[in-house]
């Protein structure tokens, strides 16, 4: 699922694989990561429950989102990617200027008409 | 003018599927993102410097005044409003940024402009709005000075954006290499020195007999002047003539939309971008059998066997009409066919490297299905056409002119850009030399991927081989002995060459 983990597989003869190295991920994004991974290659459940447990795997602090947004980027997982981004998104979504600017602590709300 | 210091653009990459369609691109790796700190000066007149680079002169000045990352280093105790406009978002990457907004509808967009001056820069992103028309006008659009623009008077027509779009808002302290880029790519112009290399031979009314031996047989490409010269289109075919003869209830392919030709040359006449789109449509002769009539094709190529498959043959023609700066990246045709591409109007630069050889920046997946390259083409020459004057695997480069028709044969990679609005014909045709290759390709393991240009991916295999065995009883086996007899030719000569140079360590094909 990871095409980052998958490249470095296939240019790695394999008996000299140990360990692949993540470094940009921590370990407890990656554990998510795995989490998700395990879930979406098991395909033991319905797309319909999938996608619920998808949204209760994004329903995290956005701090954390953004941790898995990177992580996911890094490691090139496009479908994590895709689910992560919606989600900040969807955060966005239906907000006035001054509650997204509370939410991503934007101190500095000058705009560019201040500049023109 | 302020010079703009930017060195070594970014490498910024797109992975195309031999489908055609363009994955959203994916900057993995974010350390070399934040460590890409340049260096050269990009200066705002039309100077061509040793290093700098020429801006088309009807550029629009610099949009929203965004700056490379260069200049923030070189103002010391400068801040640069991405970040601080951004909150805690500005920990993610400009791509990661605009993959977000990618997910947002018009109106969320529109709300979030005035968050901050940072928002107002990357919600004004022009390919932000260029998905959303893609994604949503697939009926066609009215091209209406950008793609914001266009978006918002399709779907908000009562909301006045001429007022406000007109004025293009600049803000201070915004610095960032891939927003700049992405403009920087929109409006350079292709620099002489990458037009100057024209290696492919050229040949002038030889048989066909002569153009199988020397070219289709051995694969190698070539451009053919003269062939075309009783064609109709190359007299008719103008703006005037194809509008009116297409008329209002056409409307061809260009990308992901159908639209009608007017509306596409208003989207031509006026778009500034990195990629812009091009008509492409493999059914022109079926929407209006006039243009169909107007061109043949040349001799060469008059052996197609997937003819014998008839209306359930692949797409294999289309018209190409595109402004300057459209074309094509690094790719290999599909269905491991040959091509040929006749120019009506305009001119074409052609790069071509054969099937052994990856062109320089170029990363196709080991199954072949997709392929990663630079975002735009006028990337792929800042950044990779000089290593192709060193290496002793120098590409066949050419500019094909109206009138002129260029063979690609199968296998061999190819970009192309239009230096100036051109129409084209091209086809993409099997022969007998070719029908081996093409029966191999079709019978792979992931045909249903690979195979292109039909919607019975996996059947046609089998297909074309029943047809072509209805049609040319024997003829399959008849190639394959050949082949085999060749390869065994080919074996002995190598033996007795190396049994020839004793002593010698030879290498032999």
């Amino acid at each position: 699922m990871s095409k980052t983990v998958k490249d470095a597989i296939e240019t790695i003869p394999t008996d000299e694989i140990n360990s692949i190295s993540l470094s940009l991920v921590r370990s407890e994004i990656l554990t998510k990561v795995i989490e998700y991974c395990k879930k979406h290659n098991s395909a033991q459940m319905s797309d319909v429950d999938l996608m619920d447990w998808d949204v209760e795997f994004a329903n995290v602090h956005y701090t954390t989102l953004f941790d898995l947004v990177l992580s996911a980027n890094y490691m090139n997982i496009n479908c994590l990617l895709d689910l992560v981004c919606g989600k900040i998104a969807d955060m966005i979504k239906g907000k006035t200027p001054g509650e997204i600017a509370k939410l991503f602590d934007i101190k500095d709300v000058s705009t560019y008409e201040e500049d023109n | 003018m302020r010079s703009l210091i930017m060195k070594n653009l970014l490498s910024r990459i797109k992975t195309r599927r031999k489908n055609n369609k363009f994955i959203r691109n994916r900057n993995k790796n974010i350390l070399k993102h934040k460590k890409n700190q340049n260096r050269i000066s990009v200066i705002e007149e039309e100077e061509d410097t040793e290093e700098g680079f020429s801006i088309k002169s009807s550029a629009p000045s610099q949009t929203h005044g965004v700056q490379p990352l260069g200049n923030l280093y070189l103002n010391p105790g400068s801040i640069n409003s991405r970040d601080t406009g951004l909150g805690n978002l500005h920990t993610l990457t400009d791509e990661l940024v605009l993959d977000i907004l990618g997910f947002l509808d018009g109106t969320s967009l529109g709300v979030l402009a005035s968050v901050s001056k940072s928002f107002y820069v990357f919600t004004n992103h022009e390919p932000i709005w260029r998905n959303l028309v893609l994604d949503n006008l697939i009926d066609g659009f009215q091209y209406n000075g950008s793609w914001k623009s266009t978006f918002v008077s399709a779907y908000y027509p009562s909301f006045d954006i001429s007022s406000s779009d007109r004025r293009s808002f600049k803000v201070r302290d915004f610095y960032s290499d891939y927003l700049f880029q992405s403009w920087l790519c929109a409006n350079l112009e292709m620099k002489p020195e990458w037009l100057e290399r024209d290696n492919i031979v050229r040949k002038r009314g030889i048989s066909v007999e002569e153009f199988v031996a020397s070219f289709e047989e051995v694969n190698k490409p070539v451009l053919l002047e003269g062939c075309i010269d009783n064609w109709d289109a190359l007299r008719n075919w103008d703006r005037d003539y194809l509008v009116k003869l297409c008329g209002d209830d056409v409307k061809f392919a260009v990308g992901p939309v159908e639209m009608k030709l007017r509306d596409y040359y208003r989207y031509s006449d006026q778009v500034r971008e990195e990629r812009p789109l091009y008509l492409f449509d493999p059914k022109f002769a079926e929407k209006v059998p006039k243009l169909g009539l107007d061109y043949e094709v040349p001799v060469y190529f008059r052996e197609d066997l997937f003819d014998v498959l008839g209306n359930e043959r692949p797409d294999y023609r289309w018209i190409i009409m595109g402004p300057a700066g459209s074309g094509s990246s690094f790719h290999v045709d599909p269905n491991s066919t040959s091509a040929w591409n006749a120019v009506i109007k305009g001119s074409k630069k052609w790069i071509l490297f054969p099937p052994d050889v990856i062109p320089p920046g170029v990363h196709p997946s080991p199954d072949g299905a997709e392929v990663a390259s630079p975002v735009s083409i006028i990337e792929w020459f800042m950044n990779f056409y000089g290593a192709t004057k060193n290496w002793k695997k120098r590409p066949i480069e050419c500019i094909c002119k109206a009138g002129e028709v260029i063979f690609v044969p199968n296998g061999w990679w190819h970009l192309v850009i239009n230096l100036e609005e051109s129409i084209a014909i091209t086809q993409n045709y099997v022969s007998r030399r070719n029908l081996l290759n093409v029966l191999d390709f079709l019978k792979r393991p992931n045909a249903s991927t690979l195979v292109s240009g039909t919607k019975d991916r996996v059947n046609l295999h089998d297909k074309f081989k029943n047809a072509i065995e209805a049609s040319f009883p024997g003829a399959i086996d008849e190639l394959t002995q050949k082949e085999e007899e060749k390869k065994i030719q080919q074996r002995k000569l190598s033996f007795w060459d190396s049994v020839a140079d004793v002593g010698a360590f030879k290498f032999s094909f």
